[in-house]
């Protein structure tokens, strides 16, 4: 098995139940190579599940999930631990280490799977966590003496330390001043883009979506309601999606960005 | 495929050419021969990519930061897909890297942390006072406002605190109470006293180790639990709604957990006490053919009462150290994981310690007064 027509997560046929509640129904999806998708849908829709079984942190009911053309399901231990590296995550809350400095968050993936000199994994980690935009003088200090912003720079640095292909970001804007979101937005487009990376973006956040998305997936009622871009889901509305995009929230992001 | 590279002279430039896949995983081999390159001082390198493979950010530092000089643009010579967008992405945020600021090492650390905790030891002992004059403030004030009392909340903690460590305190006290009388029967059997066995269980059951062994085990089950609940809820900002709503923590939180530590405390070292004897006298009965009949009649006529008064009166002391320390660390966490991990380490310590001190205390006051 490989990577086929450019698809890099290829989800078919999801279904993941909590008891009674059935969060998945057959869900298909399919994520291209190099675009940044934002995954959105009402609360309780499952856009986090979504994200944490693709990354193999929870098990679907049933269905297919395959990145970089694997099935992790079927992988040996070595084999996905290969997957891993390939793939960077940052969670909602930062999930930095926090008895580590945050230069040491960004280190320990060098630490821990390559045999890097510890001068270069210094180098490196400062290098990671200034393309995020945290300056030399907050590399030392440890995450409980960070901003909410830059929590999530400093995950952000650790996310891209080995350089992945693939980065999950879970609500990257949640909890930020719209200037701080408005930045690290900005950010984001600039180092998918740099480092030629495939983004997968679960967000409630208009303008992010706006903003970076290439193509929004909307997840309504257990199944993908809607894919395409900004514009095509949005003149395809009905029901939830019109609701999202045309309330008063969803308009004024919109018109902010002239659309 | 690994990296390599080659160093050449082409009339005014130094040419450094570049192949295999420059990539976090591959440029370990090529670190240590770039740093060791003469540093150029004026003249940047010129980079050949054209044999270059596939390239990331780590090989784009090396690159950088063997070939810059100055703040001239990196001269790249060869066509790749992805290099020059890397080198100049490098470029743009490569800053001079920090050094680790100094820590101590070695002795130096070790004295250093020696220092500090025994300079602490005045602030843990004045905080852990004022902690006791608040919470006794407290309780009066919700004993005078019987409404104020929460039922609920107290007979919660009396079952998840109290009513389930009872299987494992009178367990562990049973084998206490077997061990002591094993003892005892070898030792005085030396003697040709093994009869005193008996006396032997019921002083030290009776007076220790029912009262002891049950703070012991409350100090590691429900103590450390104490603090790690409230430890959470302050990190979740529980607590600060609380405050906000007008619910004073103390309140809520700390006098519940004192009232049904005050009530539970006694009745588990009074099953300790039970579960210790039955352990003796089944062992007596074994080892020393002492009938469980003859055992009971032996201790009413040899042990007066006041032998268990002495122990239960520890009780309610212990119940108040073990409620107090808990809560106090619970609600000195920070806002950081590592803090909780500290609290809940030194709550344990500190009331394990505290647990056995005071019993030390009862015990030359009890010789003293000839109890």
């Amino acid at each position: 098995m490989s990577e086929t027509d450019g698809v890099i997560i290829r989800v078919r046929g999801l279904v993941t139940r909590f008891g009674d509640q059935i969060v998945h129904d057959g869900l298909d999806l399919d994520v291209k190579r190099g675009e940044i998708i934002g995954v959105v849908g009402p609360s309780g829709c499952g856009k986090s599940v979504l994200l944490r079984e693709i990354v193999g942190l929870d098990k679907a009911t049933e269905g297919d999930i395959e990145v970089f053309g694997k099935n992790l399901a079927t992988l040996s231990r070595e084999e996905r631990q290969g997957v891993e590296m390939r793939w960077g995550v940052m969670f909602q809350q930062g999930a930095l280490f926090s008895s580590l400095t945050i230069r040491e968050n960004v280190e320990a993936p060098f630490r821990e799977h390559t045999t890097l000199a510890t001068a270069l994994v210094g180098e490196l980690a400062s290098l990671k966590l200034v393309m995020a935009g945290l300056d030399t003088p907050d590399h030392f200090k440890t995450p409980g003496q960070l901003s909410g912003g830059m929590s999530k720079r400093a995950a952000l640095a650790r996310a891209l330390a080995l350089d992945p292909e693939l980065l999950f970001l879970d609500e990257p804007t949640a909890g930020l001043d719209p200037v701080t979101a408005g930045r690290f937005d900005a950010l984001l487009k600039e180092l998918a883009a740099a480092l030629d990376l495939t983004v997968f973006l679960v967000t409630h956040d208009l303008d992010t979506l706006a903003a970076v998305c290439d193509r929004i997936c909307v997840l309504y009622g257990g199944k993908v309601a809607a894919i395409g871009t900004l514009d095509e889901v949005k003149s395809g509305a009905t029901g939830w999606i019109a609701d999202y995009f045309s309330g008063p929230r969803g308009r004024a992001a919109l018109e902010s960005k002239g659309r | 495929m690994q990296a390599a590279f080659e160093v050449r002279e082409e009339g005014q430039e130094t040419i450094l050419a570049l192949s295999g896949d420059w990539t976090v995983w591959t440029v370990s081999d090529v670190d240590a021969a770039l740093r060791a390159l003469p540093k150029q001082a004026e003249r940047a390198l010129t980079v050949d990519v054209s044999n270059l493979g596939r390239m990331d950010v780590a090989g784009a530092w090396l690159v950088e930061r063997t070939a810059r000089a100055g703040d001239a643009p990196l001269k790249v010579v060869g066509a790749h897909d992805a290099a020059e967008r890397l080198f100049s992405t490098t470029r743009a945020n490569a800053r001079e890297t920090p050094m680790a600021p100094e820590s101590l090492h070695g002795v130096v650390a070790v004295l250093d942390r020696i220092g500090r905790s025994v300079a602490n030891l005045r602030g843990e002992a004045l905080r852990s006072l004022e902690f006791l004059g608040l919470t006794l403030v407290t309780l009066g004030r919700v004993i005078m406002q019987p409404k104020k009392i929460r039922w609920v909340s107290i007979v919660n903690v009396m079952e998840q605190a109290g009513l389930n460590a009872l299987p494992i305190i009178m367990m562990l006290s049973f084998f206490i109470g077997v061990v002591v009388a094993f003892l005892g029967s070898r030792i005085l059997g030396d003697f040709g006293a093994s009869v005193f066995t008996v006396e032997l269980v019921a002083f030290s059951v009776l007076r220790e180790f029912g009262i002891v062994i049950t703070a012991i085990l409350l100090a590691g089950r429900t103590d450390s639990a104490f603090t790690a609940q409230i430890g959470a809820m302050k990190m979740r900002q529980e607590i600060d709604a609380m405050r906000v709503l007008g619910i004073d923590p103390m309140e809520a939180i700390v006098v519940p957990r004192l009232i049904a530590m005050l009530v539970m405390t006694p009745i588990l070292a009074f099953a300790a006490v039970i579960a210790g004897l039955f352990g003796g006298m089944l062992v007596c009965w074994v080892a020393l053919g002492v009938s469980p009949v003859m055992f009971i009649t032996r201790i009413q006529e040899a042990v007066p009462v006041q032998h268990f008064w002495a122990g239960m009166i520890k009780a309610p002391v212990m119940a108040v150290v073990l409620a107090l320390v808990g809560c106090r660390h619970g609600l000195e966490t920070g806002t950081d994981v590592t803090s909780l991990g500290k609290r809940v380490t030194s709550s344990v310590v500190q009331a394990i310690f505290l647990v056995i001190i005071i019993d030390a205390f009862f015990a030359i006051w009890f010789l003293e007064m000839d109890w």
